[in-house]
């Protein structure tokens, strides 16, 4: 949106149905957030507890994913990957999670398309029986056989973790650069001659020791994933803005030896806005498809992308406040007193337009979320062994026949998305 | 108003400069080798052969120069003619020390900017040869592209004519039930995601053990057109078939326009000039459709700059669905094939086609309300 009007943005937001209360969405999102915490124990083809040749076992908790029992003088492992199989062990007793699939088990016996109300069975010794109640297959199975109620549980770490990560980051990127834009502006930074050209030639050697000569590092952790890429990233964000940080600190004292007077305005508010204009100019969604295309597909790497691509609406709402913030008399009576620009910023107005900041992150959030879906529903970008909601409307899309791969996952997405618009624009409306 | 626009012109460069690098760092870090890839579709005799034609790709797409304007190497790597470090080598200062050279215009930046050899370059409408079919980009994309932008402007303009109404009936009489529902009924289409919406109309309407009433994929009948069909033929024999794309692409910009509508109809209303039309003893009707939504428009007129490029992407999932031989499905099927020119340069078009309609509607808003100007 090019519409600079801020009271147009608050209208625009306090336009929506007033009668319904946000207890439902919060409660709904609570919801969802257990689900995802709890999904190992909700939807598992391990049994939560099991007694097997007089062993007691925990399998769903445990890390080790074997054991070895003594059952006639001998010694057996047990594997606990071993998928169905576990239905069919004969077990003296067995509590198994409510729903008694893996995302990734798959069941042959039901395999292609069984409907949730259609007959499935499992097969004991050679002959097809009725499944039990315990093991059914609530929301049906996919093409392969999984279980769908499984993959949609599990599905729910996804969505909910790319939108609250990938936003985090945005917020971190957008916060701090509409902070700088709105209270610098053009006109109140001033900067010598030799510190500004200092900063500009420090970015390029900046660039050779933070990322150039540690590509390879970089390169191989987003291969292995995991939590080096966070570390390797943070390593090189630190070396840059310490090697800038050097560098501006010779160039004032530089200037300060030449001449304390002859300094310039840094043009904050011009660089990020134009920034923005060009971030905004390109459709965000072709970007990722590309983007995530090149890279190698993993999560990761796709809540980095819609990081840096999804702080600009942030950062200018956030710039809008501050520009209206600082002319404010508290504003000026900070100023007034001596106190620094940095904790004007952090603690004086921050706190002030923290409302409005976190509106847009939800907002942001519900963005993400249908990116995330959008990228999984054409299978680009997003690692292709993991089922998650959008992959399965993408099955669904094959066959129409198949409703359960339509309509569970697809209101999933849809509920997710409308609590986050929904508890946005009622906290927008205070 | 010279002035005004000779500054945003200008701005226009470094914008274009900033979106061409990250579209040329984006096609130089695709995966896959760009020569192996034109060496491998065409026909190969013998080996001899093979690094022939190498030499003869990279000769012509300009491979072998250096990639900017300059480079910055560690000092280590400037005399090896391999990149490979060695690992086990100890500590070598050299690798920490940073060589700065100069390669001036002759490289492929410049070259895929401005022209290079054959190519006339992407300013002048060059986006290079496709790595599988080796036809000029360009020349696909104008095959594809009519489609993708048949329905999303269709789509835009449909919107508007739809919205508008939607949403000045929001202003005239919001505490009417009926008001509240369609309210709330934004509200729900606002969140949903255009490939639910999609799936869902075509497992409802074209699906034939629920309602057949539409085609569920493609664009005309299967066998093509009847052969002395006429334009007006051609347009009813397709008809059905753009009904329910045209459905799914238009439903979201409904929601977000009427939002949009009422919420700057109503910002209108609390100005001086709203009490001087009604103290004229003009009826509320006349206020607002003849005085307040012509000054309401101006935001409805700008947002149709950041509308197009949300209408494009979002094409990449719904021509999947339907089947659409657009722009979007051609997408999908070069990033399959890891034919990337494809996908980098309709980003880099639907870029420069935002940037310039960012442009023009900063130039008709500064001429319109002239305190933008300043």
């Amino acid at each position: 949106m090019s519409i600079q009007d801020y009271h147009l943005y608050i209208k625009l937001m306090r336009f929506q149905p007033k009668n319904i209360a946000l207890k439902w969405p919060i409660r709904i999102f609570i919801a969802f957030v257990i689900l995802a915490f709890l999904s190992p124990f909700i939807a598992n083809d391990k049994p939560l507890v099991c007694k097997y040749k007089g062993e007691w076992m925990f399998p769903a908790f445990s890390f080790q994913n074997k054991s070895i029992i003594l059952a006639n003088n001998k010694l057996e492992t047990i594997n606990y990957n071993m998928g169905k199989e576990w239905k069919l062990l004969e077990t003296s007793f067995a509590i198994f999670p409510p729903c008694a699939y893996s995302p990734n088990t798959i069941d042959a016996d039901n395999a292609p398309l069984k409907s949730p109300f259609e007959k499935q069975f499992i097969t004991i010794n050679n002959s097809s029986v009725t499944l039990p109640i315990k093991y059914r297959h609530w929301f049906g199975t996919t093409q392969n056989g999984n279980d769908v109620l499984s993959a949609i549980i599990h599905g729910t770490k996804i969505s909910l973790s790319v939108g609250i990560f990938g936003m985090l980051l945005a917020s971190i990127l957008g916060i701090s650069l509409g902070a700088i834009a709105g209270y610098y502006q053009n006109n109140t930074f001033k900067i010598g001659y030799f510190q500004f050209g200092l900063i500009l030639f420090s970015l390029i050697i900046a660039w050779f020791y933070s990322i150039k000569i540690r590509q390879d590092e970089l390169i191989n952790s987003f291969n292995n994933g995991g939590l080096s890429v966070i570390f390797q990233l943070l390593f090189s964000v630190i070396i840059f803005s310490s090697i800038v940080y050097l560098f501006s600190g010779i160039g004032k004292k530089i200037d300060n030896l030449i001449n304390k007077n002859a300094k310039i305005y840094f043009p904050f508010d011009t660089i990020i806005s134009k920034l923005i204009e060009i971030l905004n100019s390109i459709p965000v969604l072709l970007l990722i498809i590309s983007i995530a295309a090149i890279a190698k597909p993993s999560y990761l790497f796709l809540i980095l992308i819609l990081g840096f691509l999804s702080w600009t609406n942030l950062a200018r709402i956030v710039r809008a406040e501050f520009i209206k913030a600082k002319h404010l008399d508290y504003v000026m009576a900070c100023k007034a007193i001596g106190i620094s620009n940095s904790r004007i910023i952090i603690k004086h107005i921050l706190p002030n337009i923290l409302p409005v900041i976190f509106v847009q992150i939800v907002f942001g959030m519900a963005g993400a979320v249908l990116i995330e879906s959008s990228l999984s529903f054409i299978g680009v970008g997003v690692p292709l062994n993991v089922i998650s909601w959008g992959s399965l409307l993408n099955e669904g899309q094959n066959s129409f026949s198949s409703w359960w791969l339509i309509i569970f996952p697809g209101v999933c997405v849809f509920t997710l998305i409308l609590i986050y618009n929904k508890i946005a624009t009622h906290l927008s409306k205070k | 108003m010279f002035k005004y626009i000779i500054k945003r012109i200008f701005w226009f460069i470094p914008t274009l400069f900033f979106v061409t690098i990250i579209s040329f760092i984006l096609l130089k870090n695709s995966s896959g080798d760009a020569v192996n890839m034109l060496v491998n579709t065409s026909s190969s005799g013998g080996s001899a052969n093979v690094e022939e034609q190498k030499k003869y790709w990279e000769n012509k797409l300009g491979l072998n120069l250096p990639l900017f304007y300059f480079s910055i190497n560690c000092l280590s790597e400037v005399n090896d003619t391999s990149i490979i470090r060695n690992k086990d080598q100890s500590f070598n200062i050299k690798e920490y020390i940073p060589y700065f050279k100069w390669h001036g215009i002759q490289n492929q930046y410049n070259g895929w900017l401005f022209g290079f050899k054959d190519s006339k370059g992407i300013l002048r409408g060059d986006f290079g040869i496709s790595y599988i079919t080796k036809q000029p980009v360009i020349s696909i994309i104008k095959d594809k592209i009519g489609w993708t932008l048949f329905f999303s402007i269709l789509s835009i303009l449909l919107a508007y004519m739809i919205s508008i109404p939607i949403g000045i009936k929001l202003v005239e009489s919001p505490n009417k039930l009926s008001s509240k529902w369609t309210e709330s009924t934004l509200f729900l289409l606002y969140s949903f995601p255009s490939f639910f919406i999609g799936v869902l109309l075509l497992m409802l309407f074209a699906n034939p053990r629920v309602l057949a009433i539409f085609p569920p994929s493609g664009i005309k009948p299967i066998g093509g057109y009847s052969d002395h069909a006429t334009f007006f033929n051609r347009v009813g024999e397709s008809f059905p078939y753009v009904i329910l794309p045209l459905i799914t692409y238009t439903y979201s910009s409904i929601a977000f326009l009427s939002k949009l509508t009422t919420a700057s109809v109503t910002n209108q209303l609390t100005f001086d000039y709203i009490k001087t039309a009604k103290a004229k003893g003009l009826t509320d009707r006349k206020v607002i459709w003849k005085h307040a939504l012509k000054n309401g428009a101006i935001p409805l007129i700008t947002v149709f700059s950041s509308i197009f490029p949300t209408v494009i992407g979002g094409s990449v999932i719904i021509e999947s669905i339907f089947t659409i031989p657009g722009m979007g499905n051609e997408i999908i099927k070069s990033i399959i094939a890891h034919d990337y020119p494809i996908v980098i340069a309709f980003v880099t078009l639907t870029t420069f086609f935002t940037v310039i309609s960012y442009l023009i509607s900063d130039i008709l808003n500064a001429l319109i309300d002239p305190r933008i100007r300043i």
